[in-house]
């Protein structure tokens, strides 16, 4: 199965971060922290949204902003979780972390 | 094992100067600070400050702050310097002329505590008091001897270091706190009902204390602290907010006091935001009138101030549920969670 991660994200932050207020356009690579879309704040319902969505869990340090600023890169750490939760369900191991 | 705040209370140097002055006098360094940043984070962070005044050390050291600060605690828990088990220093910035020997040692001489077990740490800032209680519950829990923990910090800006712009603007000051084993006399104040802190070694340096010509002085990485530290410095203290919380079957909603940090205007009302409180929340909606004002920044004490401020505005009641919360260098970030 496909799952459109930059879909689901893009939708989200849309909806719930930018509160549909911003016109501007999230491409792939727009630089979603630090080009200012979304602040610390924001971090917190986007961070909670990918948890629940995608069910990983996100250690603190993996949580910065080489690995969340773009639509790419939040996609690229999904599915790199994801990778792991299959193969630890595979051998029968601990939920992704 | 029940722990109670048994008090606190804080000590300031008698003067002041204007963080405007401040700013004046640090120009150069203030500069060369900001420089890496845009020009929109600039003036947001000049902005956002809020601060007017802070409080300096002149012929006092934080130690003559912490002294005092120890001893109005030991009267207003009503014990004396023989009863207390363990002192725990936790100053970030104690100054110079201390700032390689631990504060507890010669405060346990002075306050007459001298079979107390003496503890010092510096690590945290702002975060550090979550650190010290922790600590303090880790000692009594494993040691019934331990029936009295006195916590205190003592903090001064190195000299010509005042400015931590992009962030705040560091006033001095001394302060203390009393924890007590429930069931020990007649130990009142809150009680503890859950402590979470969290550090965050790579961020190490965007905070970092340096020796220059022989002098130390703070250096703030402010492309550092735009870029990694504030994406993440609410959505850690969330965290961390929601961890004690659920330990405790408690939501947001059952907190009464939020006692927050004195950063500067913008970051409490980022933390506003972050607990889902109001416009001017932090502030009048039943929450910490902040002595921001009074006394600027003062690092670890400014939880502290804040909570002495609530008790002797009596907006404390019994049965309330009080937060705590800051975070600072360490990176640091740190939740404790009482019951009055």
């Amino acid at each position: 199965m496909t799952i459109e991660i930059k879909t689901a994200v893009r939708q989200f932050i849309a909806e719930n971060v930018l509160l549909g207020v911003h016109q501007t356009k999230i491409e792939d690579s727009t630089p979603l922290v630090s080009g200012g879309l979304i602040d610390s704040i924001g971090m917190i319902g986007l961070v909670a949204f990918l948890e629940a969505h995608f069910k990983v869990e996100f250690d603190p340090r993996e949580i910065n902003v080489h690995n969340l600023d773009t639509l790419q890169q939040i996609e690229d750490l999904i599915r790199k979780k994801l990778a792991g939760r299959e193969a630890g369900a595979a051998s029968g191991g601990q939920p992704i972390r | 094992m029940n722990v109670r705040i048994a008090s606190a209370a804080y000590a300031v140097p008698p003067d002041g100067e204007a963080v405007k002055a401040v700013l004046e006098r640090e120009r150069d360094r203030v500069q060369a600070t900001l420089a890496p940043l845009s020009p929109q984070a600039r003036q947001k962070a000049a902005e956002g400050l809020g601060l007017t005044r802070v409080r300096v050390c002149g012929a006092q050291q934080p130690y003559d702050l912490v002294r005092e600060a120890a001893a109005t605690a030991i009267a207003d828990a009503g014990i004396t310097g023989p009863d207390i088990n363990l002192i725990l220093d936790y100053s970030t910035f104690p100054g110079e002329n201390s700032r390689s020997l631990s504060l507890a040692h010669k405060l346990s001489v002075d306050l007459g505590a001298e079979t107390s077990m003496n503890l010092s740490f510096k690590a945290g800032g702002c975060g550090a008091l979550h650190l010290a209680i922790k600590t303090a519950l880790g000692w009594m829990s494993t040691d019934k001897s331990i029936q009295t923990a006195l916590l205190v910090t003592g903090d001064t800006a190195p000299p010509g270091n005042r400015s931590l712009l992009p962030v705040t603007v560091q006033g001095d000051a001394g302060s203390a706190v009393i924890l007590r084993r429930e069931g020990v006399k007649a130990t009142e104040g809150p009680l503890l009902l859950g402590v979470e802190a969290m550090t965050l070694g790579h961020l190490h340096d965007a905070i970092a204390l340096i020796k220059t010509n022989g002098h130390l002085e703070i250096q703030v990485d402010a492309l550092r602290m735009e870029n990694e530290v504030m994406p993440i410095y609410y959505l850690n203290l969330y965290r961390l907010v929601q961890k004690v919380l659920e330990a405790c079957s408690l939501s947001l909603n059952d907190v009464d006091h939020f006692i927050y940090s004195n950063i500067s205007r913008r970051d409490r009302d980022g933390f506003r935001r972050m607990v889902g409180l109001p416009e001017g929340g932090l502030s009048e909606g039943g929450l910490a009138l902040t002595p921001m004002a009074e006394y600027g920044h003062t690092f670890a004490s400014d939880l502290v101030i804040n909570y002495v401020h609530l008790r002797r505005e009596g907006r404390i009641r019994p049965g309330q549920l009080l937060l705590f919360a800051s975070a600072g260098i360490g990176f640091t970030w740190g939740v404790t969670l009482a019951r009055a």
